[in-house]
């Protein structure tokens, strides 16, 4: 009899810590082994100064996740804070556009551009409605590989999109923007969310296509903030049904006797007094690729040690500011603005350069979110948080460039804000380095398990089966990390269907079933 | 069936906490709601500032019912000029934030010490809730000595002596502890027991400590650039600083 029958090494929203805690429920033993203090601790709120709230990530995709209603999250705090306005895009000329939860105004709006624009979205937006769950299933809640479930998610894209499959898998994210949308200021405002890399990228044949379309699916069910409460009632639940977490624990080896992984050595951080956690059933890591490969040592395959994460990735930059940036008044009623490119020709030509090591990338795509609309606090504390990019990696020389991309970044926000440089209380940039010595996972900074390069998209990602047996990944698998619990729900379901517990009468939610049932007419978009 | 009887405790910081921990232990059902962001008042540990982990509240907390926990009394404690040791209870109550009796420094951050008493809470049926208050910046009278901190990321050794906390421009207690707007006078403190936890061994941290005035007309950069350029700290090291002064958080001295 083994200590445990499951091992999770990392505690981080996308994948160990669901994971875990949907073993723990199915009746599996668990430890959770996390070298935080906190579980999901780059999904946290904190407060840069008493007064002015932040969050480390500040989208919420968890409203469509069967782990809510499966998990019961709702009785152990799980809230979420849907706004009115969704987001807002906005160019150097001041054209604009608010996407709001209600479709009848997001459709006002865009029609000021492009009345057929208008009535394009609308039309998508009510193909994709009847199959936005089975769509969800099939390419995010489904363990990839899975050719049968890939090949669903394509004829569902088919359908939606109106066009045949051979088209479809022929075409690019901006070809497709090209052939849907007249208006050159429409098909920007349509790619600042998917630039930022949910998917895949937009500039690849069939795969930016669906990355556009995959990114509009989740739209409805985006919310700003909140993750924290997503955080919180995963760890309670997971605890509360027994399992063991340990804190501020790092793993030092993964452990494979006769080609199974049946442990893991760990110890305190900053402790040289290690233990094995001996495991019956797997050990989830969810500890990134080049992570993986470290500990598996010579056990390590060659797909783990040739995984690039070395493009697309953040930096951030929080303001603490004695009075709001001055913007258009609708466009400042959103949570969320993104700053786009001033033509269609600039934001393909940025496309293509973010794939390369051009480190003014940085500054062609720009998110605002405005924290201070979701945790109102006082009057001179208004916390607005700045994402650059995304872009490369490059070199390690980011402790040099802060004061020059800090400097950068003003004279951007400059052009909105004349004023801007008298109302800064404080700021502070996070670099991708930074975010790589924080979480050693995220090589290079990057928060989304890899890059989107040949070879590791979708059906070509990470398998959560592992070469190495009773191994199980959560990180660099498809789909990418974020909000949506889908790589813990995932791992969770291949080594429930190992060990014999897959089959329970809670674990039966559909993506969307929360969503849909708590705020029905957003879910109708 | 026989059900106890639920207690419910709002918030009231580490002390609150312990107590929930307390009845939970006597058999009691216990749910816990804390409006502030996070529960253990002032005993938080925050990566706010990737990649460091600072204590944001005092440095030394009354000794937890974790026996698990990796907890240490720092010896020596204090250098005040000449004088290396345990210090006077003023001087501990200001590391402490007036607990004055059983104090120690846990490693890992107290934030460590909050989440482990909440897991306890937790595996053992209570509910807890944090973050369901509004956001609240400072709301009391201003006026007397406050708590300042400086929190500094830096390349390189932090410039700790060889005491947990050394004073640096006062030799004698009643110096530190009226403190002075116009100059760096107050308390290095080190981060040792969190930069364990930094991945990459170059790094350190540490934490400013001192005495001023509410509403003293400091400005942030020009107080860290001083206290930095008397602690020797040059600013090509520093990755990142943070100011809090006193009308940040309403914290009193003593």
């Amino acid at each position: 009899m083994k200590e445990f029958d499951v091992v999770v090494l990392g505690a981080g929203l996308s994948g160990g810590l669901p994971a875990a805690a949907y073993l723990q429920k199915a009746g599996a033993r668990v430890a959770l082994v996390e070298q935080g203090i906190d579980a999901g601790r780059f999904y946290l709120s904190y407060d840069l100064l008493p007064g002015a709230r932040f969050d480390h990530s500040p989208v919420n995709f968890s409203g469509l996740s069967p782990a809510v209603g499966d998990l019961e999250l709702e009785s152990f705090g799980y809230s979420l804070r849907l706004q009115k306005v969704t987001f807002a895009a906005l160019d150097s000329s001041g054209a604009s556009a608010v996407f709001y939860g209600d479709p009848a105004r997001t459709h006002a709006q865009l029609a000021r551009h492009s009345q057929a624009d208008a009535d394009q979205l609308a039309a998508l937006f009510g193909r994709l409605g009847p199959r936005a769950s089975r769509l969800l299933k099939c390419a995010i809640y489904t363990p990839h590989p899975n050719r049968e479930a890939y090949d669903e998610a394509i004829e569902l894209s088919t359908a939606i999109l109106e066009v045949d499959r051979a088209t479809l898998l022929r075409t690019t994210g901006t070809e497709l923007l090209e052939s849907l949308f007249e208006s050159d200021a429409v098909r920007r405002f349509l790619t600042a969310l998917p630039a930022l890399n949910l998917f895949g990228d937009l500039l690849e044949p069939g795969q930016g296509a669906l990355t556009w379309l995959w990114s509009l699916a989740l739209r409805a069910a985006v919310a700003p903030a909140s993750n924290q409460s997503l955080v919180k009632s995963l760890e309670r639940a997971f605890v509360a049904a027994g399992g063991v977490f340990m804190r501020n624990t790092v793993a030092h080896e993964l452990v494979v006797e006769a080609g199974h992984c049946v442990g893991a050595v760990v110890a305190p951080f900053g402790s040289t007094k290690t233990q094995t956690l001996w495991a019956n059933g797997g050990v989830v890591s969810n500890l990134g690729a080049a992570q993986t490969a470290k500990l598996l040592g010579p056990h390590a395959w060659p797909q783990l040690t040739d995984w690039r994460s070395d493009n697309r990735v953040l930096t951030v930059q929080d303001m603490v500011l004695r009075r709001p940036l001055q913007l258009p008044a609708d466009v400042a009623e959103a949570p969320r603005v993104y700053l786009v490119w001033d033509s269609w020709t600039e934001c393909v030509e940025w496309l293509r350069q973010s794939r390369t090591d051009e480190l003014a990338t940085y500054f062609g795509d720009v998110e605002l979110t405005q924290f201070h609309r979701l945790y109102p606090g006082p009057a001179d504390r208004i916390a607005l948080r700045v994402r650059y990019g995304t872009g490369p990696f490059a070199d390690g020389e980011w402790d040099a460039r802060r004061a020059e991309f800090v400097a950068r970044m003003r004279a951007r926000l400059e052009l909105l804000d004349p004023e801007l440089g008298d109302v800064v209380e404080l700021e502070h940039v996070a670099t991708p380095l930074d975010f790589w010595r924080s979480n050693p996972a995220a090589t290079h900074g990057n928060p989304i398990g890899g890059d989107f390069v040949s070879g590791q998209w979708i059906e070509e990602r990470l398998p959560y089966r592992a070469p190495v047996d009773r191994l199980y990944l959560s990180n660099g698998v498809w789909p990418p990390a974020l909000s949506w619990l889908a790589a813990g729900y995932n791992a969770a379901t291949v080594v429930a269907e190992d060990l014999g517990i897959r089959d329970r009468p809670w674990w039966r939610h559909e993506p969307l079933d929360w969503f849909v049932a708590h705020t029905p007419a957003r879910a109708a978009v | 069936m026989n059900v106890s009887a639920v207690t419910e405790i709002v918030g009231d910081g580490f002390p609150g906490l312990l107590r929930a921990v307390e009845e939970m232990r006597r058999g009691r059902r216990v749910e816990y709601v804390e409006p502030a962001l996070r529960a253990g008042g002032a005993f938080v540990t925050e990566s706010f500032m990737t990649p460091f982990r600072f204590n944001l509240g005092p440095p030394l907390v009354r000794r937890p019912p974790l026996p698990q926990l990796d907890v240490f009394v720092p010896e020596p404690l204090v250098r005040l000029g000449d004088e290396v040791g345990a210090g006077s209870p003023a001087v501990r109550a200001f590391l402490s934030g007036g607990e004055t009796d059983d104090l120690v420094v846990v490693s890992g951050g107290n934030g460590l010490a909050v989440a482990c008493l909440i897991d306890e809470l937790v595996a053992t049926g209570a509910r807890v809730v944090e973050g369901v208050g509004a956001v609240d910046g400072p709301v009391g009278s201003r006026s007397g000595p406050g708590v300042c901190r400086l929190f500094v990321g830096l390349r390189g050794a932090a410039p700790v002596g060889d005491a947990f906390a050394t004073a640096v421009g006062a030799a004698d207690e009643q110096t530190l502890l009226r403190g002075d707007a116009d100059g760096a006078v107050g308390l290095v403190i080190s981060n040792a027991h969190l930069d364990h936890n930094l991945v990459d061994p170059a790094l350190s941290s540490f934490v400013w400590q001192a005495v001023l005035p509410f509403d003293s007309g400091v400005r942030r950069d020009d107080y860290a650039g001083l206290v930095l350029e008397t602690l020797g700290v040059p600013q090509e090291a520093v990755i990142c600083k943070l100011v809090w002064l006193p009308e940040d958080t309403d914290e009193r001295v003593g």
